[in-house]
């Protein structure tokens, strides 16, 4: 149970008391996985980001700039940004759990029902951290930086497109499927597809990236299946989940294309 | 560290370790205790909101330290003073929003602050301010009226009728009133089992077993026992040895005794092993974790295929004894019985056999079966399988236990106060009148709360040390150990003319009943008396086998076997339908039982006794047919815009009971209070229904008095008369007549008592509104009357007293008509239309029987589509959480989701009354399958219909 509640005011204090607590302690911000069932017992201390600030959005010509501390509601209200990442955090389905979780608690967390992470992965999203500088997300998510978020900055959608497609067991029920696709409208960058669910984490498709965009859309679900890597799960066989996620990216390209 | 907030208006500073769980904290040290836990801290049922700041919030998401500095909001800031709610909650109740109330609060506050940004806000506004919210009652569509009538009331107009009216000749049955209970829930006060604990009382935790089956070979409690503040511990070396059910059914039971409150057998995951009573929780855990046990595994049973094996284990190896009724051959049978398992003891014969894994067994029929079959033109086979569900009331099995002046009481979340009385009384060698059992509020039953799950190791533990004792299952233990819907295999043979006319109906179930034999003959058994009865055909058999097994226990839960059945029998008339070639709305109307009807077939389809035959007196079949075509247009093909979404339509007709006549028994007594108010003791369980307000209409009713001058006292085993309990749909039709037959002969002895006061006869005189006799040579109101009694020269004060018996069936009929959509790539379902056409008789609380029966039908939809229990190869249960077992949110609603009523008025019903809301989970598994194949040509023979089911049926996969 967290023993020590610390109140840095500024981005270098947080930092600096983390670095003295070491792995024990945890950043703190909306605490909706810091409070989870699994994680209460994890850490000792927690420092919160709450006079931190961290929480702005802006909104530039050729790109939004989503601080860490910004609440999924409230990414979900703001008709200023790409439709894919209000989308994406609009997936967690409980309203009042949307207006706890913050965008770099939902991508720091790393867990396969992260719309967010695989919608920031596919939109080429970059993640600004307290020690390591610029880094992709899906860098992020895929490596193991545990370093503070401070803020994502995303294209806006006149440079990249994206997809996205998720199906649950029931609404509120564990997720099946998670897909995001982006693709470049300008051709500078390369096509991202990001996959998860039924026990596998988030995943990139690389041999599906590599095919897009000129392949068929009967080849991207084919490869898309035979991809991805699941394994046993009791909420379904492998064939399914990997059928699933041949018709979950095939349609998210198409909606790219 | 120490934390300043500003909780409900209020300054407030305290001293708090920062890692506290704010709902804890808000719980337990501000004595809030509305702010709840019903999911292990997960935050999915939704009852720990909270607002912060304004903002919706789960509490249990939250550190303590993370309300500093914060404006805390509960639902205390939206009432209207300290103890009666404000203006949304009064709506939520109007609206019958407001059932078992569990999470009525938390429904107010995510309401209130959807409203404080939006005045007028749409459905999806309100869908998804509700997102995050849990309820099992009502379907979730109350809560648009809700803030319809909020709306109206606070521009200060009137609104529209919340559900429609019946009976204009009385005056407040049959019409929506305010449920009684309401207010108190609504505004969060304390009414339920978890708000009544005292701070001394001791916690008990349950050592629960990792395997499936096994034996115990030893166990070790010292290192425990030397736990600071373990008062005791008890283990099956130490507790009592008595054997019993944990059925709550009318003595004697048809359930065997076959358990004790611990066995040296465990039987399944999650079985108990021992009870640790301490001073706290912690202690309570540490001394679990200190407890060694030592286990001789066995091979796991676990599915009807297992059971029935050769060579099976034997899940009950113990010898079997018969308190009357022993077959000829029971020494043989016993001769390799197994001591360790314990004994197994039947009142009477209900065809087990343990030595076949056979918990209970029996067949029957009318008619002439092969004649029937040789009638037909067609005959078809077909073979159904349910899984096992489970019930997921938002309040999981709560118990506290005291002593008092020398007596054992038990505060319990009980459907059946007076069969926990006995059973508790039996295990811990009590007479029962020193045992009384308080129902209090009851956080959703849904027939798990029929079952004595936590009452016995509570008492004795609270017999035992003098202390009061709290337990209060953690959500994962209601998963494992707590009663669910037995698996069931129902196969299906249909025999039928050309013209659709059924000659023959055969139905065999197969079902599993898991460790225990709880309700064993009588669910399965129910899976054909609440189908069969339906059609009306002269050659008819039936047979039930049901399995022992080492799946977690199953038992009650709304329908009580009911679906299982329904979903067999119903789908495979539809299959018939397409074989025929005959329209599936033909073939219903050519065989379904009418009013005016006789069924033999009730004969033998009795509760473990011999029925009688039963003539249909009410029946709403033809209306609600009439209705649901109406309103779903089955002749007209749905068309999607997507051409990998294919839309379809499907319906099915259902029956219940209400209560088992010849079994139940209510009683109830109504008393005048002194000035003339009436105060009514009903031994019925309300458990969120509001049968308390039905009894109080009953009694209103009858006495023409205002209902706001009713009270009544129910579930407590001390200040009422005796009644059976709730379930099997008994409410209503034997509570409810209870209370109105008790209310007559006050009425009838008020109408005496005056007339000897005005020199008239009784026959001259009447109540008339607001309770005053009238007739006589002046008007005497109810408060001189009592006066009168209760004066020097009076005859003490007035009572009436009602025992409700029948042997007369009051039986509801319903059809539900369903729409879905159905993608051929993803094999996804989604139910766009529903509508629930029922017949109840007069519906005594409109509104919340319209909610019920929403609250029914989403309930099945969830098991039809989404929700399973699944276990692994060892018998584990692989998703005991709400957020993994899937049960239905606002979001799962369908699109267009109604009820309507076709009223009858049944002869034999209070006021015309019949049940209401069990019937609702019977017609969604039927309507949906026949809805998916009308979709895409496949038949979906097995719960749930995933994706996967569907892509295989479809061949995609």
């Amino acid at each position: 149970m967290i023993q020590g509640f610390h109140r840095p005011e500024s981005v270098e204090e947080a930092v600096a008391i983390r670095r003295e607590k070491g792995n024990s302690a945890c950043f703190l911000a909306g605490g909706f996985f810091i409070n989870s069932p699994k994680n209460k017992e994890t850490y000792v201390d927690a420092v919160s980001l709450e006079k931190v600030g961290l929480s702005e959005i802006g909104i530039g010509k050729d790109d939004v700039i989503i601080g860490a501390c910004a609440t999924l509601q409230r990414i979900v209200d703001n008709r200023d940004l790409p439709p894919v990442i209000r989308q994406a955090a609009g997936f967690q389905p409980a309203r009042h759990f949307r207006t706890q979780i913050t965008i770099g608690g939902d991508i720091a967390s790393r867990r396969e029902d992260s719309f967010t992470a695989a919608a920031l992965m596919a939109m080429n999203a970059t993640a600004q951290t307290a020690e390591s500088g610029d880094m992709s997300v899906s860098d992020y998510v895929l490596g193991d930086c545990d370093d503070l978020l401070l803020s994502i900055t995303v294209p806006r959608d006149n440079h990249r497109c994206c997809g996205l497609f998720r199906q649950t067991r029931s609404a509120r029920g564990p997720l099946l499927l998670n897909a995001a696709v982006g693709l470049s409208r300008d051709g500078d960058a390369a096509p991202v597809v990001v996959v998860s669910g039924a026990g596998m984490g988030l995943t990139r498709l690389t041999a599906v990236e590599t095919m897009l965009p000129h392949a068929d859309v009967e080849t991207i679900e084919r490869t898309a299946a035979e991809a991805a890597p699941f394994g046993t799960h009791w909420l379904g066989s492998v064939e399914f989940l990997k059928h699933l996620c041949g018709v979950a990216v095939a349609d998210c390209a198409i909606a790219c294309l | 560290m120490k934390i300043i907030f500003t909780l409900n208006g209020v300054s407030r500073e305290a001293e708090i370790v920062p890692g506290m769980n704010a709902q804890v904290f808000l719980q337990q040290t501000m004595h809030i205790p509305s702010v709840r836990n019903g999911d292990d801290g997960t935050g999915f049922i939704g009852n720990d909101v909270i607002l912060v700041d304004g903002s919706p919030r789960s509490a249990q998401r939250l550190m303590a330290a993370q309300l500093d500095g914060r404006d805390i909001r509960t639902i205390e800031s939206l009432n209207r003073d300290m103890i009666r709610p404000g203006r949304l909650q009064q709506a939520l109740i109007a609206a019958g929003a407001v059932q078992d109330g569990y999470n009525a609060p938390a429904a107010a506050l995510l309401l209130h602050e959807l409203l404080s940004r939006n005045a007028a806000p749409s459905r999806e506004e309100i869908t998804d301010a509700l997102s995050g919210l849990f309820v099992r009652d009502c379907g979730y569509e109350p809560y648009y009226k809700a803030v319809e009538i909020y709306k109206a009331m606070v521009q200060g107009g009137k609104y529209d009728d919340v559900a429609p009216s019946f009976r204009d000749d009385l005056r407040v049955v049959g019409t929506p009133v305010p449920k009684i209970d309401g207010p108190w829930l609504a505004a969060g006060q304390r009414a339920y089992v978890e708000d009544r604990v005292a701070p001394d009382a001791l916690m008990v935790r349950m050592l629960r077993s990792p395997h499936a089956h096994a034996y115990i070979t030893s166990i070790d409690t010292s290192e425990a026992e030397k736990v600071p503040g373990v008062h005791m511990i008890v283990t099956h070396e130490n507790c009592p040895n008595e054997s019993f059910t944990q059925a709550g059914q009318g003595f004697p039971e048809p359930s065997p005794y076959d358990r004790r409150m611990f066995d040296k057998k465990v039987r399944h995951v999650g079985d108990r092993v021992a009870a640790v009573v301490a001073e706290t929780e912690e202690a309570a855990r540490e001394a679990l974790a200190r407890i060694k046990v030592e286990y001789d595994v066995l091979a796991p049973v676990l599915s009807i295929d297992d059971a029935e094996r050769e060579d099976a284990p034997l899940v009950q190896a113990g010898p079997m004894e018969y308190v009357v009724g022993a077959p000829e051959n029971l020494d043989e049978l016993n001769r390799d019985a197994d001591p360790r398992d314990g004994t197994v003891t039947y009142q009477f014969p209900i065809g087990a056999n343990t030595r076949k894994n056979i918990a209970a067994s029996i067949s029957g029929g009318i008619g002439d079966m092969e004649k029937g079959f040789a009638e037909a033109d067609v005959i078809i086979e077909r073979t159904y399988d349910s899984c096992q569900i489970h019930c997921t009331p938002p309040e999981t099995h709560v118990v506290y236990t005291r002593m008092d002046a020398g007596r054992v009481v038990v505060h319990s979340a009980t459907q059946v106060p007076w069969h926990v009385r006995r059973l508790v009384a039996k295990v811990l060698g009590l007479p029962q009148n020193r045992v009384r059992v308080i129902k209090e509020r009851v956080g959703g039953g849904y027939g798990s709360k029929q079952d004595i799950l936590l009452e016995d190791v509570c008492a004795y533990a609270t017999l035992k040390t003098g202390r009061p004792v709290y337990s209060h299952y953690t959500r994962e233990e209601e998963f494992l150990a707590c009663s669910s819907r037995h698996p069931m295999r129902v196969t299906v043979k249909l025999g039928a003319r050309k013209d659709g006319t059924l000659t023959a109906v055969e139905m065999h179930n197969k079902a599993n009943t898991g460790p225990f034999g709880n309700h064993c003959l009588t669910v399965p058994m129910n899976a054909c008396s609440k189908s069969l009865p339906l059609f009306l055909c002269d050659n008819v058999a039936f047979s039930v086998t049901v399995y022992y097994s080492n799946i977690p226990p199953t038992g009650a839960y709304q329908g009580y076997g009911a679906p299982q059945g329904s979903f067999g029998l119903q789908l495979a008339v539809a299959e018939l339908a397409r074989e025929l070639g005959v329209p599936h709305m033909e073939i219903i109307e050519r065989n379904r039982v009418r009013e005016g009807s006789r069924l033999e077939l009730m004969r033998i389809l009795g509760e473990g006794r011999e029925g009688v035959a039963a003539d249909i007196k009410s029946c709403g079949l033809e209306g609600a047919l009439k209705r649901g075509n109406e309103l779903l247009k089955l002749d007209e093909k749905g068309e999607s815009s997507d051409p990998d979404v294919k839309i379809g339509k499907g319906f099915a007709i259902i029956q219940q009971g209400s209560g088992l006549p010849g079994l139940d028994q209510a009683n109830g007594r109504v008393n005048l209070c002194s000035d003339g108010t009436i105060l009514v003791q009903q031994g019925g369980a309300d458990i969120g229904t509001g049968l308390d307000t039905v009894m109080a209409k009953m009694a209103a009713e009858a006495l023409n008095v205002p209902l706001e001058n009713v009270t009544v006292i129910s579930g407590d085993t001390d200040m009422t008369p005796f009644d059976t309990g709730a379930y099997a749909s008994s409410g209503t039709y034997f509570s409810g007549s209870a209370a109105l037959l008790a209310a007559q002969d006050l009425r009838k002895n008020i109408l005496e008592t005056a007339a000897k006061m005005l020199g008239v006869e009784p026959e001259d005189l009447d109540i008339d509104y607001p309770g005053v006799v009238t007739g006589g040579k002046e008007e005497l109101p109810l408060t001189k009357i009592a006066h009168h009694c209760e004066s020097g020269e009076g005859p003490g004060p007035l009572s009436g007293k009602g025992c409700f018996v029948t042997e007369h069936h009051a039986i509801p009929y319903g059809a539900h008509f369903a729409q879905v959509t159905v993608n051929t790539r993803t094999g996804e379902v989604k139910v766009q239309k529903y509508y629930a056409l029922q017949d109840c008789g007069t519906p005594v609380n409109p509104e919340l029987a319209e909610g019920q029966i929403l609250g029914g039908a989403l309930k099945s939809i969830g098991h039809s589509l989404w929700e399973e229990m699944i276990l692994d190869e060892k018998g584990a249960l692989v998703n005991p959480s709400m957020h993994e077992y899937c049960p239905p949110a606002i979001l799962d609603k369908p699109e267009d989701f109604r009820a309507e009523f076709i009223f009858t008025d049944d002869p034999y019903g209070p006021y015309g009354a019949k049940s209401v809301s069990e019937i609702a989970t019977n017609g969604a598994s039927p309507a949906l399958a026949a809805a998916i194949h009308d979709a895409t040509g496949v038949w979906i023979r097995q719960w749930p219909f995933t994706p996967e089911r569907i892509l295989k049926a479809l061949g995609t996969i």
